[in-house]
């Protein structure tokens, strides 16, 4: 190994153990000096994120070849830094120490406030140890510490009702999760006879190992991941979280939540080789993005609408990497996160911001066939720059579904501006926009590419009938959305569009089924 | 059809009188405190206490565990509880004798030790929902509040969903209707059949509650509580329909959306009740408890162990009332011009600042007056939709004025409109960008990155952009000389400000800055609507420097020299910081002098405060310690607000001049010898008094039980609708102020004690003035507010007893 290899893991190695340490000490001890346990956790967690910066800039700056540090012969427990876990490793050291600065004066006064801490640094550290595992072995043991860690810090109001249905729904979830990836772990080391990524990794690119008769474990890691990912319908504890306080929220949404992407492109090495588990992935994903928004744009409170946009945002995430756009899966990752991250820190400022923007712009009633005029040009301005960056659909997999995507927040753009009555020079300004807002994506996407390139497979399995189906159920549906907004009924009749609304407020009624059968089969008491 | 209109008249009185018993909740955007027990005021407090513990479990008064350690403490003594004694209710002393037990101090002190015993439950009236539930293990009682929670949020949303409710240009019932007939929750949840049923309702909402009644064979002697227990299924949106229903009456309008609330909670529940009409045994059990009647001690004799509590809370408010009777001394008014005057606002944190500001080395006079200085405001900001009645709750506004529209011509001022809807509606279309179904992913993407440099500048409360003041406000309409001279003389007739005026007068509204906090309106001046004071108070010293006014007012006998001048200015409390507006025409030295004092009173006001912030640990800067915490947005608790409000005096500032009344004071200026006609007394009795009746009470009642008569915790509020909060994964809204409000996590800051009122006047006159005003006279008399004759000289301390008579301090109706 050589020195510098040896800085950039002893700058990353010692963050997780760090964190993860808080395990040994009481809540009870903790609770007793919350101030000075809260500075600390936030000092560690800031060292933390400015040696993996340090650590990051090093690495980028010289061969970028994946740093593997494991602590004994078996490389059971270590870390791996590459592309893929630096960048996550980035935001969770980041988002970490934020959410601890914040929970000190958040939880002021609160008699458990040490046991808090605790929870947050163990999860923390649990989170990191997953982003870093050098192999598959940490990776599972991490996987299981981070949801009991968040588990204790659902709980947290114990006594609330409600709390602890929520709380028991997603233990279940989690378990069930923890026994698809145990079993697809295990498949993979008897295929491969190895644990450690780099020789997995290396192993995929062998020919003559195929998994053609071990699709069951991409299957397996799939369903791992739709699970820890609250993909529809195993989304229900998601949005009765609301018991737990505003930090674990945020931790939830812009950390843990992402663990099922990250297996997802952590596997993509072997998850390419079976080629429909991943068409799986993109319809599924697809089915809960659609379902997520639309449910999203109903609803009521400021953190229930947060949790059904996670719930789109995560679906929207695993349909880009049942494509094969793994690398926009992680700018995606890294995008909502930060942005997710704030909404719940900022949920507070709800009601000033209601006050602020309370009144209903006035629009103008506009002859229909408008939209398609907005569909157009959006469409236009998307084909121009993927000429323009030189991305063809046939190349890049999933470019048509999520160019269509792009295109249709622009015709959202468009449509607003149009229906305020704006003059076609001012439409020609918001195209300007739109079309800033196309290269950004572009140029980000572009970067996303460059620095991940390594750490991802480059033979993506395409199957264009799905794609193009996928573009239109998005089209279609997008486009609806964007017609509800000026209580058009857009493809629907304005009956049946009323009629959606109701399902849409009560999320098509998965909580109430799934809570009725986890009262049943008696996860909790009747009455919590 | 006769017959079912004369029906209907005959529930309208109980579903009335169950209506007006909810207290109003208003919207976080302009939240005032109310009077959580409003419904209650013709009661007497212990009578209330019995109430409100037999039919919601809730606390008026705090623990017996409380109140031992504030006796062990030293907090109250023996003499305080002879005291409490002597002022006990006639149902505190029946209680005693009904249970045979002694009221003494020392037996009461002994009980202290005494475990407290449960009494049984008796039944009670409830719900066919709660007695489905207590019988058979369900949750019945919270699905229905779910479902009417749910609908009440999609219909009263304003600002949250972008997909609006379909229904919404309907009445709340009718729209209910529509949409309950889709709706399939309630009958996965095993309420069968229940869509269909839905069309048979009856249309009309008082109708449909008759015919609740009447299905659940409710009898008529019991139907107002049942109708009032419906309701408290859904205590928080009842609430804010009941504000909805008030507005329109004080408005002269009528509104009912709190029947239609009662009707579609009852549908719900008649709904439940005929899907076990076969279950007979249940059935006739629901109808013998009916013919039952519960046993009622309220009138008699209330639980012993709340009648000790009252005792003990009584003795409690004695402690305190000795300590402020030592602070009032009458003194006389100096004669000399002072440098400056200052009106503040009643608020208790006038009391500090305005100390602090006396202390300075300028010779400032402060008088305390309500925030709004008379001047009733129907308020509209260029962008923002709607207006904002910056004045009392009590009141509707009758003037229209606008930020920004003083000294514009209207074409001006019309450009600066554009320029302000162009850039709210940019924010709006921003904000659907980012929301929207179609472009929620595309924003992420494209801009979710730029977050992590908003969650440094949050984390670290560095500031983003400027915070531009608002521009000078002006009256909408012109007004003929004559009525502005009337309301500068209402102002300064109210201040009893009628000569020696200072070269500048500055009037000293009030208003908060907290970031990322629901509740931050509540920290605003409770006198102007829940909004800051600055519009108001830049009004009333623009008004009171027109040259034409000043001349009318001083052939009305009112002479202002020509070199006084009135600037308007904003007290922020919760860095203390003041800002001053329209400035130009004061004396250069003078003006410095006056920016330097405030600023001076300011640091002091910080250093005060920040004991009780807990930032006095912080010893290199305390001041920036406190003020930090205005750009927080972690801080839960960036001011204590009200906290402490204890005591409302009505006397010259002279009187009260030399004491520090640690906040807990609101101070309204009053000079007897100036009202001869005790006229201004009256409109402060009727006004400013039972305004700061309600924020004591909000305070009393967040403080003694937070479940019932606050928010809870912060950390779990969630916003709905952009109105109210709810609490965890509950629909209903919360009442009252948040847990954090009022306790630091290791002991209440808000001690709840009943408002005394001290009044600088001889009893006849305040008798006279009860006779005339029911509402306030029903406060004291109910002892939901203490009133306190201080004498016109301020020499005497008579207390208004509930039969009428006037008695010296509690200790001394004891020793008597």
């Amino acid at each position: 190994m050589c020195g510098m290899e040896a800085l950039i893991s002893s700058l990353i190695i010692w963050i997780a153990p760090a964190l993860l340490l808080w395990v040994v000490l009481s809540s009870k001890w903790l609770n007793a000096r919350s101030t000075a346990a809260g500075k600390i956790a936030e000092g560690i967690a800031w060292l933390g994120f400015v040696s993996a910066t340090v650590a990051t800039g090093l690495w980028a700056f010289s061969e970028r070849a994946p740093v593997v540090a494991t602590l004994t012969d078996a490389g059971w427990i270590g870390i791996r830094y590459d592309a893929l876990s630096a960048t996550i490793f980035l935001l969770v050291s980041f988002l970490g120490a934020v959410l601890l600065r914040f929970s000190q004066n958040y939880l002021a006064g609160d008699q458990t406030q040490g046991y808090f801490f605790k929870w947050m640094c163990i999860t923390l550290g649990s989170v990191m140890a997953l982003i870093i595992a050098p192999g598959l072995v940490q990776f599972f043991a991490a996987w299981i510490a981070t949801s009991l860690g968040l588990h204790k810090l659902l709980v947290y109001y114990p006594d609330r009702k409600g709390t602890l249905l929520s709380a028991r729904k997603k233990f279940v979830v989690s378990r069930l999760g923890d026994v698809c990836l145990l079993a697809a772990f295990i498949g993979v080391y008897v295929v491969y006879g190895v644990q450690d990524f780099g020789q997995l990794f290396a192993a995929t690119q062998e020919e003559g190992v195929s998994l053609a008769n071990y699709a069951w474990i991409g299957w397996l890691i799939i369903l791992g991941a739709m699970l820890k990912s609250a993909q529809f319908p195993f989304h229900t504890w998601l949005p009765d979280t609301m018991g737990a306080p505003t930090p674990v929220s945020a931790l939830m949404h812009a950390g843990i939540i992402n663990g099922g992407g990250y297996l997802v492109v952590r596997m993509s090495q072997v998850l390419v080789n079976t080629p429909n588990a991943l068409h799986f992935l993109a319809i599924c994903g697809a089915i809960t993005a659609i379902y997520g928004s639309f449910v999203m744009l109903s609803q009521t409170s400021v953190k229930r609408a947060l949790a059904y946009s996670t719930i789109a945002q995560m679906g929207f995430m695993l349909l880009q990497c049942g494509l094969g756009a793994f690398h926009l899966a992680i700018l995606h990752i890294v995008a909502h996160s930060l942005y997710k991250g704030h909404s719940f820190l900022s949920s507070g400022s709800a009601v000033a911001t209601a006050k602020k923007l309370n009144a209903d712009p006035k629009y103008v009633k506009l002859p229909q066939m408008k939209i398609w005029l907005a569909v157009g040009i959006a469409v236009s301005i998307v084909i121009g720059l993927s000429y323009v960056f030189g991305v063809s659909p046939s190349e890049k997999p999933g470019m048509l579904v999520l160019g269509m995507v792009v295109a249709m927040a622009i015709t959202q753009l468009l449509w607003m501006q149009m229906r305020r009555g704006r003059r076609g020079s001012e439409i020609s300004k918001t195209a300007i926009f739109g079309f800033g807002i196309g290269a950004i994506y572009f140029v980000l996407a572009g970067l996303a590419d460059q620095i991940l390139t390594g750490s991802l497979p480059q033979n993506v399995p395409t199957w264009p009938v799905m794609e193009i189906l996928l573009t239109v159920f998005v089209f279609a549906f997008l486009l609806t959305s964007i017609r509800f907004q000026d209580g058009h009924p857009g493809f629907l009749s304005v009956a049946y569009k009323r009629r959606l609304y109701v399902h849409a407020l009560n999320g098509f009624y998965m909580n109430t089924i799934v809570n009725k059968a986890a009262r049943k089969v008696g996860l909790v008491p009747q009455n919590r | 059809m006769s017959q079912q209109t004369e029906q209907v008249m005959g529930l309208h009185l109980p579903i009335f009188k169950a209506c007006e018993k909810i207290a109003p909740l208003w919207p976080l955007s302009h939240f005032v405190a109310v009077n959580p027990f409003l419904g209650y005021a013709d009661q007497s407090f212990s009578k209330s206490a019995a109430a409100f513990k037999r039919i919601q479990d809730a606390d008026t008064v705090l623990p017996r565990e409380w109140f031992k350690e504030q006796y062990e403490a030293g907090k109250i003594d023996l003499e305080d509880l002879r005291a409490g004694i002597a002022l006990a209710s006639p149902e505190v002393v029946n209680s005693f004798k009904y249970f045979e037990e002694s009221l003494t101090a020392d037996d009461l002190v002994d009980r202290l030790n005494t475990p407290h015993v449960e009494e049984p439950k008796l039944y009670q009236t409830c719900s066919f929902s709660v007695f489905h539930d207590t019988r058979r293990d369900t949750h019945w009682q919270y699905m229905i509040r779910e479902e009417a929670a749910k609908w009440c949020a999609a219909y009263d949303d304003e600002g949250q969903s972008s997909w609006k409710f379909p229904w919404k240009d309907l009445s709340l019932y009718a729209a209910w209707k529509e949409a309950a007939a889709i709706d399939k929750n309630p009958e996965l949840n095993g309420l069968k059949g229940f869509r269909s049923k839905v069309s048979f309702f009856a249309d009309d909402p008082e109708l449909a509650i008759e015919e609740a009644v009447a299905k659940l064979e409710m009898p008529e002697d019991k139907v107002e509580e049942f109708l009032y227990r419906i309701l408290l299924t859904l205590p928080g949106w009842s609430g804010h329909l009941r504000y909805k229903d008030r507005e329109h009456e004080i408005r002269n309008g009528e509104g009912d959306l709190l029947v239609q609330l009662l009707a579609i909670l009852l549908n719900y529940e008649v709904a439940l009740y005929e899907m076990h009409l076969e279950d007979k045994e249940l059935i006739e059990a629901w109808q013998r408890n009916l013919a039952d009647h519960p046993e009622d001690v309220s009138g008699e004799a209330i639980p012993l162990e709340l009648a000790e509590r009252l005792v003990w809370q009584s003795a409690l408010e004695n402690a305190f009332e000795q300590k402020l009777r030592a602070q009032i001394k009458s003194e006389a008014k100096s004669e000399e011009r002072p440098d400056a005057q200052a009106v503040f606002c009643i608020d208790v944190r006038s009391e500090v600042f305005r100390r602090a500001l006396e202390s300075t080395r300028m010779n400032i006079q402060t008088i305390g007056f309500a925030g709004f200085f008379g001047i009733a405001i129907d308020h509209k900001i260029p962008g923002v939709g709607g207006s904002q009645a910056r004045c009392p709750v009590l009141l509707a506004p009758p003037v229209r004025t606008a930020e920004g529209r003083s000294g514009l011509e209207s074409v001006q001022y019309d450009e600066l409109r554009f320029v302000r809807v162009t850039e709210r509606e940019n924010e709006r279309s921003w904000k659907r960008f980012k929301e929207a179904a179609a472009s929620c992913f595309t924003f992420v993407e494209t801009m979710g990155l730029s977050y992590a440099y908003k969650i440094v500048c949050d984390a670290f409360g560095i500031k983003k952009g400027v915070d531009d003041s608002p521009a000078a406000p002006a009256f909408l309409e012109n007004m003929p000389t004559e009525a502005r001279a009337d309301m500068a003389m209402g102002i300064l007739n109210g201040l009893g400000l009628k000569e020696n005026f200072a070269k500048v007068v500055l009037f000293c509204g009030h208003g908060s800055a907290t970031k990322n906090n629901p509740y931050a309106s509540g920290l605003d001046c409770g006198a102007c609507g829940g909004h800051a004071g600055d519009a108001n108070a830049r009004l009333a010293a623009s008004l009171l420097n027109q040259a034409d006014v000043r001349a009318e007012l001083k052939s009305r006998g009112i002479e202002i020299p020509s070199d006084t001048v009135f600037i308007g200015g904003l007290h922020n409390t919760t860095t203390d910081e003041v800002t001053l507006f329209e400035t130009d025409t004061v004396e250069e030295t003078l003006l410095g002098e006056l920016k330097a004092s405030l600023e001076m009173a300011g640091g002091i006001t910080a250093i005060e405060r920040s004991a009780l912030l807990g930032s006095a640990k912080d010893k290199s800067d305390i001041i920036s310690a406190v003020r930090s915490r205005s750009m927080d947005w972690s801080q839960v608790r960036p001011e204590w607000g009200l906290a402490g409000n204890a005591a409302f005096i009505v006397a010259p500032r002279e009187w009260t001049r030399s004491a520090n009344l640690g906040s807990r004071a609101f101070l309204h200026e009053y000079n007897a010898s100036s009202d001869p006609e005790a006229a201004v007394l009256e409109a402060v009795i009727g006004g400013p008094l039972v305004v700061g009746s309600w924020i004591n009470l909000q305070y009393y009642g967040s403080a003694t039980d937070n479940q019932h008569f606050g928010s809870g915790h912060k950390a779990i509020h969630n916003v709905v609708g952009g109105v109210g909060v709810a609490l965890g994964n509950e629909n209903d809204l919360r009442p009252g102020l948040p847990f954090q409000s009022v306790h630091d996590g290791e002991q209440l800051i808000h001690e709840p004690l009943r408002l005394h009122a001290c009044i600088a006047t001889d009893t006849d006159v305040l008798d006279a003035i009860l006779s005339r005003q029911d509402h306030v006279r029903h406060l004291v008399e109910n002892g939901w507010v203490h009133l306190i004759a201080l004498g016109k000289d301020g020499k005497q301390w008579l207390r208004r007893m509930p039969n009428g008579e006037w008695h010296g301090a509690g200790q001394q109706i004891a020793a008597a």
